[in-house]
């Protein structure tokens, strides 16, 4: 305010001082003023909830006393063993690989002029290793570019001594599966 | 660390700022004023004049800070702030215990002006800057201007340091040191129209002049002819006429006037009252045309003719008094209203006109405070 105060000027820097001081001093009861409502909303929700669980409390422990608290007990141990037994099926399961379908295929898609001495599986059901006898290379070309269509399989690996010799060939394909 | 633990103790709460009541006083009273609050209006909410005993206060300056504080203490009790631990006021000091000077300078800035106040108020106040309070406020703020028009007010450290003793005792805090003059202008004058005019203020030591140009104060002096002195001088004038009984009773003499005005059948105290009244006509006469100094005013302001006298005081109310000033003067005199700023209001709850105009000086002081009030508290 740019009027006229002949108030001297120590008067008017005090004025200053306790206004701000009033600030201060207003904001802060305000603030804790709120804070105690704030631990009385708490305080009651407290005691509410304590009156709760006192209440469940006093009820579970007049359903132990029914006789037929031991039946109940015994259904829940009974179904948490089968809880237990239905998750290490599953487990197992996730573990399994289910060559039957990959096997079909390939017999399905059987090429003149092949037959295999060997198939190795690998465990973990990544790999497989076949190997055996073409009459022609052109029938091991044919069986590998069958290999290679096979659903099953995403990369077939054949070494260059799969295709060296013209006829009597003993081939090995190495399989990466999906 | 008493006094930071004194204030500590004083707050309210759920008070951010108090709003500070008026308090005004003069040689023979104190008058105290609060407004209602809640409203935008300006309307009194209890208001008190307090008699102070004689000599407590003289020229303005108080003799007896004892006796002054007891006044104020009883006045705040009247008013029914007297059980607050602490309350704010603004004070409104007498015109005669104080200065007032229009200054024209070359363009400054706020801080210039401030840098150079205690120079300004050696040259132009009749006190050394040593044993003076001052203070300063622009006049208009037009920026253009090549010239800064500002006002100087000032009074003595002494007078301050027994106001600021008094209020201590009573447990005032003073949030502003004010001036009647300006708080009578801020009563009385509407801002928005820019009539130069002369209010003249009847109290009962003095009657206080205060020309204004319609912007801001170009004078303002006190004549020592109050309503006491103007009494007298009919009584004594009616009293010496054996044949007007109401020349017997001094304080009688206003109530005959305003009952029978002008007439023929009182041609004698129509006589009486021009005579009584005449040291202020001739005061009158001098402001009509008023010629200020070049350091003063700048040029195109420096000459004020004043268009319009505004009454208000003690005697303002009485009709009677207007039509004499008007007549020797050939100036539209007119009734001040001190509740301008709240419209055309012709009755105030609690406080009729007469009163009023009485208590002119606190309602400026009132106003003042509310803008305090209103102020952000952080400015």
């Amino acid at each position: 305010m740019d009027i006229i105060n002949l108030l001297p000027k120590k008067q008017k820097s005090d004025l200053k001082t306790e206004q701000g001081l009033r600030l201060v001093v207003f904001a802060l009861s305000w603030l804790s003023f709120t804070i105690l409502i704030l631990c009385l909303l708490l305080y009651a929700s407290n005691s509410y909830l304590k009156i709760q669980q006192k209440s469940l409390d006093d009820n579970l422990a007049s359903q132990k006393n029914n006789p037929r608290w031991a039946e109940v007990l015994n259904s829940e141990t009974k179904l948490k063993d089968l809880n237990t037994s239905i998750k290490n099926v599953l487990t197992l399961q996730s573990k399994i690989k289910f060559w039957s379908p990959f096997l079909a295929e390939m017999a399905n898609n059987n090429t003149a002029g092949i037959s295999f001495k060997n198939i190795t599986l690998n465990t973990t059901g990544k790999l497989a290793v076949i190997s055996g006898h073409a009459e022609t290379r052109e029938n091991a070309l044919d069986f590998q570019s069958a290999l290679e269509k096979n659903s099953f399989v995403s990369e077939v690996k054949a070494p260059l001594e799969n295709f060296l010799d013209q006829t009597n060939i003993d081939f090995s394909f190495t399989l990466l599966l999906k | 660390m008493h006094n930071f633990l004194q204030k500590i103790k004083n707050f309210s709460v759920l008070e951010l700022r108090p709003e500070p009541i008026a308090i005004s006083f003069n040689d023979s009273s104190l008058r105290f004023l609060t407004l209602q609050k809640k409203t935008s209006s300006i309307l009194p909410e209890n208001y008190w004049r307090e008699a102070l005993p004689k000599n407590t206060v003289v020229g303005g300056e108080i003799k007896e800070v004892k006796v002054f504080a007891n006044c104020l203490k009883n006045g705040l009790h009247k008013i029914g702030v007297g059980n607050k631990k602490a309350t704010h006021a603004i004070i409104v000091l007498p015109e005669n215990a104080t200065f007032l000077q229009p200054l024209s300078l070359p363009k400054m800035s706020k801080e210039e002006i401030d840098a150079s106040l205690a120079t300004l108020v050696e040259q132009n106040i009749p006190l050394s800057k040593e044993e003076v309070e001052a203070d300063w406020q622009f006049v208009d703020s037009n920026e253009n201007n090549q010239q800064t028009n500002i006002l100087v007010a000032a009074t003595s450290k002494i007078g301050i340091e027994k106001i600021l003793e008094a209020m201590r005792t009573a447990s005032i805090v003073p949030v502003a040191l004010d001036l009647a003059p300006l708080s009578i202008v801020r009563s009385l004058i509407n801002k928005a129209d820019e009539k130069s005019r002369l209010i003249i203020h009847f109290n009962h030591d003095k009657t206080i002049f205060v020309l204004h140009d319609g912007k801001s104060i170009d004078l303002a002096m006190s004549s020592l002819s109050g309503i006491d002195f103007i009494q007298k001088k009919i009584a004594t004038e009616l009293h010496a006429d054996p044949s007007t009984g109401s020349g017997r009773d001094p304080s009688a003499a206003f109530d005959l006037m305003s009952v029978k005005e002008f007439s023929n059948d009182n041609v004698k105290e129509k006589k009486a009252l021009e005579n009584s009244l005449a040291d202020i006509i001739d005061q009158i006469n001098k402001f009509k045309s008023f010629e200020h100094s070049p350091s003063e005013k700048s040029d195109s302001k420096k000459h004020c003719v004043c268009q319009e006298i505004v009454l208000s005081g003690y005697l303002a109310s009485l009709q009677v008094v207007a039509n004499v000033i008007s007549q020797k003067t050939n100036l539209p005199v007119v009734v001040g209203n001190p509740w301008q700023q709240n419209g055309e209001l012709d009755i105030i709850p609690k406080m009729n006109l007469s009163e009023s105009l009485q208590f002119c000086a606190t309602i400026g002081g009132a106003i003042y405070a509310r803008q305090w009030f209103l102020n952000p508290v952080l400015e």
